[in-house]
């Protein structure tokens, strides 16, 4: 309740700082002042804005959304600030307004001439589209063609969001700022648009080009307008959605395109033939007419006893019926399938003959979903060490390649990838590059305690050792800082690495340790000007034994 | 129809990763696969569908966990009976999930019970008290299936509840 509260005091405020810019935004219409708007833009960005932007770029990015599409989204990280820099110094240093236009356009755009030139001739074939709850990965909703053949859409969902998050992450702790924009697949994509609450998986076929994505754009635009409210406040319970008018509006995205070029198409053909011998053709077509409207309503018949069946529902069966003779394709996990979609299409009265035509693929695999798990596996491993890690996906086929630090890692990833269904070949090209083991822990003056810091980074030389196939030796050395006896400084070397040694083997008790103590600092250290790095034990692996 | 998202957290080898498998497939394996950045299960209850996330163990705080932890309704802390360590690491974990999700349910998972262990029922009842947020602490096997259902549903019955509330 409280938490409703809070969201409505800052909607508030967000809305007394917002209204002013999206007002004019809106007024103004970008293409054609785009100068006119850098420099409104401008000073506000100095303001109240850019601490509110930072704090709660989620919201800006949802009630921005509409207005200005994914440029908002990008504008609103960091390049935000760099964007209206760059303007301002531009308008500054006194450029023609005309230059300015044009830079903001290309800039806004992101087009080059190439590439206006190739979307002409462009055909990408949106396949499916996903809504997904960002924060959760839950799948709000979703369309499909029928030969998507999403086999389960709410957990590519998830496994796309945690893709998301890892390489955001990623990306955020090496300060580029930009989000995952898409994932590739034989000939296939996945591309991502996000708002601030939800984002959109669209699985595109062949190639896309700013067409293609401006739609996309568009269609999660006018999805945030209307429902981004309910979509923030979604908690689980599909009722409160109005999941069916969402799907329309996806809808949209699916048939637009081949529609209009249909259109197109049909247009253009107008033959010469028509004119001269009208009667013949129109007895032709209406014969064909007729035999096409018995074969739709067949096929109407058929798909209707299939779809209700609900051991074939989940299972994207297509029927073809041409001069009564029907065609049954598709993929279905197991022979029973295959054989009742059968006996659903025989009920039907009126069919002549029944070709099957149904492939028994025993799992039944998309290949983007064997893609994607595949592309966290690794995005997995390369985060969690120095490996790096590639590969590329050709439907069944999978090769891997790059550097991964021990065989043990290797063995497990290709133990994992082996119960991913869909993978039938692995061309291994993986080259292993072990792991070093060098650490070095410090101590404060007199003190053999393991500081946080210190303990951190045993963990974490625990897990670079649990990668390992065979735990190595591993060689403790204690240097000195020389300030103070022999004696005692030996008995905090010995107390030092006594602690290190127990800490370890409360965690791993096969480790295995040899020590040395030395009566001087490590090679290199002044412990007259750096005493706090000499005081140290440093810990190295021995891998030969 | 109801959708939501769990996610298990515990210290490696802890055995999340059996306990969803018992209770998704209802199988298990003695073998050890220590589970790669996150794995995804979907299991479906009535009229929810249940996405539950399997994340690596850990024992250091990388700053990934968060965003797997986010949108999750509810936690399942898995601890080990036979290593002390895991035990005391859920406090860590506890906050970990607060500081992510506030007030999302949480279930407790004391595993490997069919192992000679020894835990008293004070400490279990310490453990319970490690938050309010904690609905039930329960000793589990995901080897002899003891308690898996248990564990999974109470969480269940507890987030559906709080989502029809809402
Ligand atoms: N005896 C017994 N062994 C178990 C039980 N649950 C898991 N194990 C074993 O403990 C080991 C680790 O189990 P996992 O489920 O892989 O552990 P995890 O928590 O997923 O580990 P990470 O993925 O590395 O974080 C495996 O060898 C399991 O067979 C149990 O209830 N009883
Ligand atoms: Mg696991």
């Amino acid at each position: 309740m409280s938490q409703k509260k809070k969201t409505d005091n800052e909607e508030e405020a967000l809305e007394g700082a917002l209204s002013p810019i999206v007002n004019r935004l809106i007024d103004k219409n970008f293409e054609k002042s785009g100068d006119k708007i850098a420099s409104q833009m401008a000073p506000l960005i100095g303001g109240a804005i850019r601490e509110q932007i930072k704090s709660q770029k989620d919201d800006i990015v949802d009630a921005l959304y509409p207005v200005m599409g994914n440029m908002i989204s990008k504008f609103v990280t960091k390049s935000f600030e760099e964007l209206l820099n760059k303007i301002n110094q531009q308008i500054q240093s006194g450029l023609s307004t005309q230059t300015i236009k044009r830079k903001l356009k290309a800039k806004l755009k992101g087009v080059s001439e190439t590439e206006l030139l190739l979307e002409e001739n462009a055909h990408a074939k949106i396949k499916a589209a996903l809504l997904i709850h960002k924060e959760s990965g839950m799948l709000l909703t979703k369309v499909e063609n029928e030969d998507a053949n999403l086999s389960d859409a709410d957990m590519l969902a998830s496994m796309m969001t945690a893709i998301r998050s890892f390489v955001n992450e990623w990306v955020a702790s090496n300060q580029e700022h930009q989000e995952l924009g898409e994932i590739e697949y034989g000939g296939n994509k996945i591309i991502i648009e996000a708002s601030g609450s939800s984002y959109l998986a669209v699985i595109v076929e062949g190639a896309a080009y700013t067409k293609t994505y401006n739609k996309i754009r568009h269609a999660l635009e006018e999805i945030v307008l209307e429902y981004g409210d309910e979509i923030q406040e979604f908690q689980g319970d599909y009722s409160q959605l109005k999941q069916e008018e969402i799907e329309k509006k996806l809808q949209e995205l699916l048939f637009k395109e081949s529609d209009t070029k249909n259109k197109q198409a049909k247009e253009n053909k107008t033959h010469p033939l028509l004119y001269i011998v009208p009667l013949l053709l129109l007895l032709f077509f209406a014969y064909k007419s007729y035999e096409s409207y018995v074969d739709e309503s067949l096929k109407d018949a058929i798909t209707h006893n299939i779809v209700t069946t609900p051991a074939l529902s989940p299972y994207a069966i297509t029927i073809d019926v041409e001069d009564k003779n029907a065609v049954l394709k598709g993929r279905v996990p197991f022979a029973y399938h295959k054989e009742l979609a059968y006996k659903k299409a025989a009920e039907i009265k009126g069919v002549t003959q029944i070709s099957n035509n149904i492939e028994i693929i025993p799992t039944l695999t998309d290949p983007m979903q064997v893609s994607a798990q595949i592309a966290y596996l690794l995005k997995g491993l390369n985060l969690s060490s120095a490996n790096r890690l590639n590969y590329t996906f050709d439907y069944k086929n999978l090769h891997l390649f790059g550097t991964i630090d021990s065989h043990k890692q290797k063995e497990s990833l290709l133990k994992e990838l082996s119960t991913i269904k869909g993978i039938e070949n692995i061309q291994d090209d993986i080259i292993v590059t072990p792991l070093k083991i060098n650490t070095a822990l410090y101590f404060g003056r007199g003190s053999y305690k393991l500081s946080p810091l210190a303990q951190k980074e045993l963990l974490s030389l625990l897990i670079k050792l649990k990668k390992k196939e065979r735990a190595p030796l591993l060689v403790l050395d204690a240097y000195s800082d020389m300030i103070g006896s022999k004696a005692k400084n030996t008995s905090l070397a010995q107390k030092r690495m006594q602690n290190i040694i127990d800490f370890l083997k409360t965690y791993d008790s096969k480790l295995t340790f040899k020590s040395y103590v030395h009566h001087n600092p490590p090679k290199g250290v002044d412990p007259q000007k750096d005493h706090d790095k000499a005081r140290c034990v440093t810990i190295t692996a021995k891998e030969e034994k | 129809m109801f959708s939501y998202k769990i996610v298990l957290v515990g210290n490696f080898g802890v055995g999340k990763t059996s306990l969803i498998r018992r209770f998704v497939e209802n199988s298990f394996s003695e073998e050890y696969l220590s589970t790669i950045g996150v794995s995804i299960s979907k299991k479906t209850i009535g009229n929810a569908t249940i996405m539950i996330w399997d994340i690596e163990g850990h024992t250091e705080f990388k700053p990934i966990f968060k965003q797997y932890l986010m949108g999750a309704k509810g936690f399942i802390l898995v601890a080990d009976l036979l290593r002390q360590e895991t035990i005391e690491a859920l406090q860590n974990h506890i906050d970990l999930c607060y500081a992510v999700v506030k007030d999302a349910p949480i279930c407790i998972a004391l595993n490997k019970c069919d192992m000679p262990h020894e835990i008293s029922q004070r400490e279990i009842e310490e453990i319970s008290k490690l938050s309010p947020t904690v609905l039930k602490v329960l000793k589990t096997s995901a080897k002899e299936n003891e308690a898996v259902e248990d564990l999974f549903l109470t969480l269940d019955t507890r987030i559906k509840e709080s989502i029809k509330a809402d």
